[in-house]
């Protein structure tokens, strides 16, 4: 058995974070949350991560949730979403707190790789002859090429180009 | 029947088993599939953890290249068909989203209409073709083979979104395996994650997730293991050796995308289906068959 740990050192209150969380739906639904610990009893990473304490940390406006490595090993796999008894969507939240440190600049640099592959190849993996010789070989049809301007003008338009520097996230 | 096919990144350049078989599969039964021209990266689940709006306008801007075919879109893999059926949930029962999302597509002379359907391809199997329907087309099957089926989590959750089968208890994609004469059998593990959407994020975590399903696999006497995703078959087969390497034994367990095990048993040859590009092989699965 691993040992209970508080995600951070870090009680400092966000008073922005706090009344940024508060005035999402998800952050009104979150307050229902009675901390019962399904979710983390139900998570694969439960060892590294608990959602109750990231779901409470996070109503509490704490500074250190966002820049929390935790919140970075959700894998999505949405059991505790569908035992929640709360409907408090945990996994919902933990995305919608990616985001907001993504939008402070807490973003993995592998991330970062991964989306910049998107933006300046339009798939996370680049097609060149030599992909499609070899799927030829294999009697598949060449991928057909992706409209990356069209992908391109949609980053630019939504900022996402410019949104992702880097800042350290705490370990 | 038919289909745009939404290939997505990864199949169409590490998993080209996957895409043979699954191509194999649909023609044999019917189901044609049509390349989409010009589509992208589907908008992404690690896109989508870091900005949202961009992820939905991506996923959007792909489903309306679809939706000028008229066509549903049938993705091979787990996670663009959560991407695109989220977003096209989302857009479809909020207007005031897809105006906003429409605001942003307009810079690429694209729109969302909202009038097409998103599926996985077990999902169009299973429920636009059915599963009996297949059964008429099995010449060949297996005895005795003992599969651990492995959903992978997209396929199923999260379920008011995808609204596939049970999400705590799953039967479809046993059924699908056991049309080919081969038994599904329980296992511990078998709704767990496989530990791909963290691997870029800690490895070492990531593989101990997929060596614990392994383990459950191998103990519950499991003689292959099944999957329908890109992202778990590379988990669980193709790092299986690496796997291997860290735990110190040796697993050797075969991992079989869905389309093959289906392929096999409708009487295709092991390389008509890709089974040599599997990384664990599987031959020895072949003394399981025998004539209807």
């Amino acid at each position: 058995m691993s040992k209970i740990t508080i995600p951070s050192k870090s009680t400092e209150v966000n008073y922005d974070l706090k009344s940024k969380i508060a005035k999402t739906e998800l952050g009104v639904n979150a307050l229902w949350c009675v901390q019962c610990g399904i979710c983390t009893s139900s998570c694969p990473v439960a060892e590294f991560l608990k959602p109750h304490q990231v779901i409470k940390m996070a109503l509490l406006g704490l500074e250190s949730v966002i820049r929390s490595r935790e919140i970075w090993l959700c894998a999505e796999c949405y059991m505790c979403y569908e035992r929640c008894p709360q409907d408090v969507k945990p996994t919902e939240v933990l995305i919608m707190l990616k985001n907001i440190a993504a939008e402070e600049g807490y973003i993995y640099p592998a991330l970062k790789k991964l989306v910049n592959l998107v933006i300046n190849n339009g798939r996370i993996y680049e097609i060149t002859d030599f992909e499609n010789e070899i799927r030829a070989d294999l009697g598949l049809p060449p991928v057909p090429e992706v409209n990356v301007d069209e992908i391109r003008k949609i980053a630019e338009t939504t900022g996402l180009d410019k949104r992702i520097g880097i800042r350290r996230i705490e370990t | 029947m038919k289909y745009a096919l939404f290939l997505g990144c990864t199949i169409p350049v590490r998993l080209n088993n996957y895409e043979i078989s699954a191509r194999k599969v649909a023609e044999t039964l019917g189901i044609e599939l049509v390349d989409l021209k010009g589509a992208g990266c589907c908008g992404s689940p690690a896109l989508w953890s870091i900005d949202e709006t961009s992820a939905l306008a991506i996923a959007a801007w792909n489903i309306s290249i679809a939706e000028d075919s008229g066509l549903d879109i049938m993705a091979l893999c787990t996670g663009c068909s959560e991407i695109l059926e989220k977003a096209n949930k989302k857009l479809k029962e909020n207007p005031q989203l897809a105006s906003k999302i429409n605001q942003i597509l307009k810079n690429v002379k694209r729109e969302f209409k909202g009038s097409i359907e998103v599926k996985h391809f077990i999902k169009v199997l299973a429920e636009d073709f059915g599963i009996d329907n297949i059964k008429k087309f099995i010449k060949k099957r297996f005895k005795g083979l003992k599969v651990a089926v492995h959903y992978g989590c997209h396929l199923l959750r999260p379920s008011d979104i995808l609204k596939f089968d049970n999400p705590e208890n799953p039967a479809v994609l046993d059924k699908l395996v056991e049309i080919t004469g081969a038994e599904s059998i329980y296992w511990p593990l078998k709704l767990w994650c496989c530990g791909a959407p963290i691997l870029a994020i800690d490895e070492k975590i990531s593989l101990s997730m997929a060596r614990a399903k392994i383990e459950s696999a191998k103990e519950s006497g499991a003689d292959c293991i099944v999957t329908v995703c890109p992202f778990c078959q590379i988990q669980l087969d193709a790092l299986q050796p690496e796997i291997s390497r860290i735990a110190g034994k040796q697993y050797n367990i075969p991992v079989l995308l869905y389309p093959q095990l289906l392929g096999l048993a409708m009487g295709f040859a092991p390389e008509e289906l890709g089974l040599d590009l599997n990384k664990i092989p599987a031959d020895n699965l072949l003394s399981f068959l025998s004539k209807v």
